[in-house]
């Protein structure tokens, strides 16, 4: 039991020489594409703006609840300057990344916020992924997968050209650890 | 092999002849609905009374098809199965991709002598693509386990581990990645001698199988000898078995049934039920409690039964190099787990099995069934025991430990180690999250009686009910939360321990090299209480193993424990390319 003991206490006296503010994971160095506020805010801004087409249509045709429907789109118009103009900036601030020789980080989120990790002894695939709105902007996402399902990295809104550098470096530094990956 | 009847050939071959008692009953239980349709057809249409004959006989016809389209072949570098009357499917596992061969068998093959026979490869497959032999001579079983387990001949031993196949991890036991060590599984194959010495025998897949195959090609009796048990199923354990609810999951479905078939209907317009509105408040509470009874003392003994029927004599059987899991009471299964795929053990706690002072035991697998019970409901102590003897086996039991009490204890720390709590932050949140919906239910009730409207005693009796609940959730809820990390010793690795949940409890053991990449989660309330949730992503088991609600400064330095340098430090005069704007840092390290 004493052994045990000394276990745990070396467990938890163990003063980290690691101090966060210099650890990559924490703040990863590379910002995303300069466009990337630009796709952020290019989702929601469809979204909402069906939304108010519709809203519209209710405050011409119905003439009773004008009231009710004035307010709704005011609240949508607040909302949408939300999802619009603020989040993708928010966002923009905090979405980070970086590729070292040994590992990929990410931050990612806004109210949300994530910070990710994955060696790179542990990346399976890397896949280079463009929706529509990512190619009007020529933006592209890398996804890192591991053997965890849980341990996919993405990388979001990046240049296209920087995109390919990435997943080219990735591939080659994968492919210099050949060791099983689980 | 000594029987050339199993041996390694090109030859098709069919599975036992017996199978053809088996298929035509199986198949006619499994088409009981179908026949009754022609029956009832049959009879309401006046057709000719051999229209059910015919449909069994079609049936019996073709269950019989199955036993003349099956075959199989094991050959020099592949098993291949072939099934399938109208869709042809030939499924071809390479040999080196064996990672395990599990054996089964329900009454009706006990009765006649047979056994179904599993071939694992450590990747999921349903039903259809699983690669089985259904219906070969159980006296077959330990030759053809080892005929299956045995490195093939022809291809070279090392690609399977070379190519970087689910299971092989190089140094996932004992110490971590060591690159010289790849080499070495290779060398030892050639050789083919059994692993039991040296640091890194076992760190190659080759090597596990040999010592695999070893301990199979012996008949059951003599796995005994070798292997040693870890855990052992009692039948008085039984008592733990109603209080995982698995009764009522059970009882559940029938009831369902019940109601679709229309017994609520009959239930409803019965007199007895109709009369119930003129008899006493006290009265209905009466009978709907001795019917909750009467649902809970069949759902208790529902779990019983299942619990005995399933786990009756089960055997756990560590033999250096796999994991031999064997029991059931009609149905019989042996389960061998190779133990280079593990990664871990979890020990479930939900609260009734608590209270009882009892636990489950799952093993923190890569590859196929990430989650294999080792243990059901059983006592806290046998359940420890076993976990212990699972850390200290064979695999882990190097030279280079010092030897005697020390070494098992160390070993068995993560079973036994005492957890860091979270502190007070994290207490808080608990109380915060668990109180929501007494707010919630508050807001309500003061909203009602503010609009002049009468709220009734109960409700606020309710409400009070409700918050000491919330109160004594987020007290257990707390108490249960904590994490540890056992330090390597040299020989064994880090070790992850996490434990979190009130009703449903998980304390779970993970090993370093287990876990592949990292998640720090902060929502924006964490953040303002400065606290994140640490996800450590692993092939195994659940997947995602998490540290909820560890002050910020802990996670990182967590994180850096169990994988040193993973967090990547930057040098002092390393400049980033890119200015941090300041607002985001401060907010991401506020604490």
């Amino acid at each position: 039991m004493d052994h045990l003991k000394h276990v745990t206490m070396a467990g938890m006296t163990r003063s980290p020489e690691v101090s966060p503010a210099r650890t990559i994971s924490a703040a990863p160095a590379w910002r995303a594409s300069r466009r990337a506020p630009l796709l952020w805010a290019a989702g929601p801004a469809i979204f909402w703006a069906f939304v108010l087409v519709g809203e519209l249509v209710w405050v011409v045709l119905d003439g009773s609840h004008r009231a009710w429907a004035l307010a709704l789109v005011a609240a949508t118009v607040v909302a949408a300057g939300f999802g619009v103009g603020v989040v993708p900036v928010w966002r923009y601030a905090v979405h980070r990344w970086e590729v070292t020789d040994t590992a990929v980080y990410t931050r990612t989120g806004w109210f949300n916020q994530e910070s990710r990790v994955a060696p790179i002894t542990r990346v399976q695939t890397v896949d280079t992924h463009r929706g529509p709105l990512e190619r009007m902007f020529g933006l592209a996402t890398v996804t890192v997968t591991t053997a965890s399902s849980a341990g996919a990295v993405r990388i979001a809104a990046l240049d296209l050209e920087v995109a390919e550098r990435t997943v080219n470096r990735l591939t080659d530094i994968a492919s210099i650890h050949r060791e099983d990956a689980t | 092999m000594s029987d050339p009847q199993v041996g390694a050939t090109a030859d098709w071959r069919r599975l036992d002849m017996r199978m053809l008692l088996v298929h035509p009953v199986r198949e006619l239980f499994k088409y009981i609905p179908v026949l009754l349709g022609a029956v009832i057809v049959g009879t309401q249409s006046g057709g000719p009374a051999w229209s059910p004959v015919a449909v069994a006989v079609v049936i019996v016809a073709f269950a019989l098809t199955r036993w003349f389209t099956t075959s199989y072949r094991i050959g020099a570098d592949s098993v291949q199965l072939r099934r399938g009357l109208l869709q042809r499917r030939t499924l071809t596992v390479p040999r080196t991709r064996i990672r395990s061969v599990d054996v089964h068998a329900d009454l009706m093959h006990r009765l006649l002598g047979l056994v179904v026979l599993v071939i694992g490869t450590g990747q999921h497959a349903d039903r259809e693509k699983r690669f089985h032999l259904d219906g070969v001579d159980a006296r077959q079983v330990p030759e053809l386990r080892a005929l299956l387990l045995r490195p093939a001949e022809n291809t070279e031993p090392g690609t399977g581990a070379a190519t970087g196949t689910p299971n092989a991890n190089p140094g996932s036991f004992g110490h971590t990645a060591d690159s010289g060590s790849a080499t070495e599984p290779r060398i030892r194959a050639h050789s083919n001698t059994p692993a039991h010495q040296g640091t890194s025998v076992h760190n190659g897949i080759t090597a596990g199988r040999s010592a695999l195959q070893r301990a199979l090609s012996g008949d059951t009796d003599d796995l005994a000898d070798e292997a040693i048990e870890i855990g052992h199923w009692q039948p008085r354990w039984v008592r733990y078995a109603p209080l995982s609810l698995t009764g009522l999951a059970i009882v559940g479905p029938v009831i369902g049934l019940a109601a679709k078939v229309g017994v609520a209907d009959v239930l409803v317009r019965s007199h007895a039920v109709q009369d119930l509105t003129e008899h006493s408040a006290v009265f209905i509470a009466l009978a709907v409690t001795g019917a909750v009874t009467v649902l809970l003392v069949i759902a208790a003994i529902a779990a019983c039964v299942r619990y005995l029927t399933t786990y009756f004599g089960l055997r756990v059987l560590d033999d250096g190099a796999a994991l031999h899991i064997r029991g059931g009471l009609f149905t019989t299964r042996q389960t061998t787990l190779d133990l280079s795929r593990l990664r871990g053990a979890t020990v479930k706690e939900p609260l009734l099995l608590r209270l009882a002072g009892g636990a489950e035991l799952e093993a923190i697998m890569t590859g196929t069934s990430p989650r294999q019970k080792l243990l059901p409901q059983a006592p806290r102590a046998a359940v420890d025991r076993t976990l212990a003897q699972l850390l200290t086996s064979g695999s882990r039991r190097t030279d280079a430990t010092p030897a005697g009490g020390a070494a098992i204890t160390s070993a068995a720390a993560p079973a036994l180690v005492a957890l860091e709590q979270h502190g007070p932050r994290a207490r808080r949140r608990r109380y915060t999250r668990a109180f929501m919906p007494v707010w919630v239910l508050l807001a309500l009730l003061v909203a009602i009686s503010l609009a002049g409207l009468h709220v009734p005693l109960w409700a606020w009796i309710l409400l009070a009910v409700v918050a000491l609940f919330a109160a004594a959730l987020a007290h257990d809820r707390y108490r249960g939360l904590g994490h540890a990390v056992i330090p390597s010793d040299g020989a064994r690795p880090v070790w992850l321990i996490t434990r979190r949940g009130s009703l449903d409890r998980d304390r779970d053991c993970l090993e370093a090299p287990g876990v592949i990449a990292w998640t720090v989660r902060q929502t924006f309330f964490q953040r303002r209480a400065g606290l994140a949730t640490v996800i450590a992503a692993s092939a195994a088991g659940k997947k995602k193993y998490g540290i909820v609600d560890l002050p910020i400064e802990r996670a990182w330095a967590l994180i850096d424990q169990v994988t040193p340098g993973q967090l990547g430090v930057r040098a002092e005069h390393e400049t980033t390319p890119v200015p941090t704007p300041d607002h985001t840092v401060a907010k991401l390290r506020a604490t």
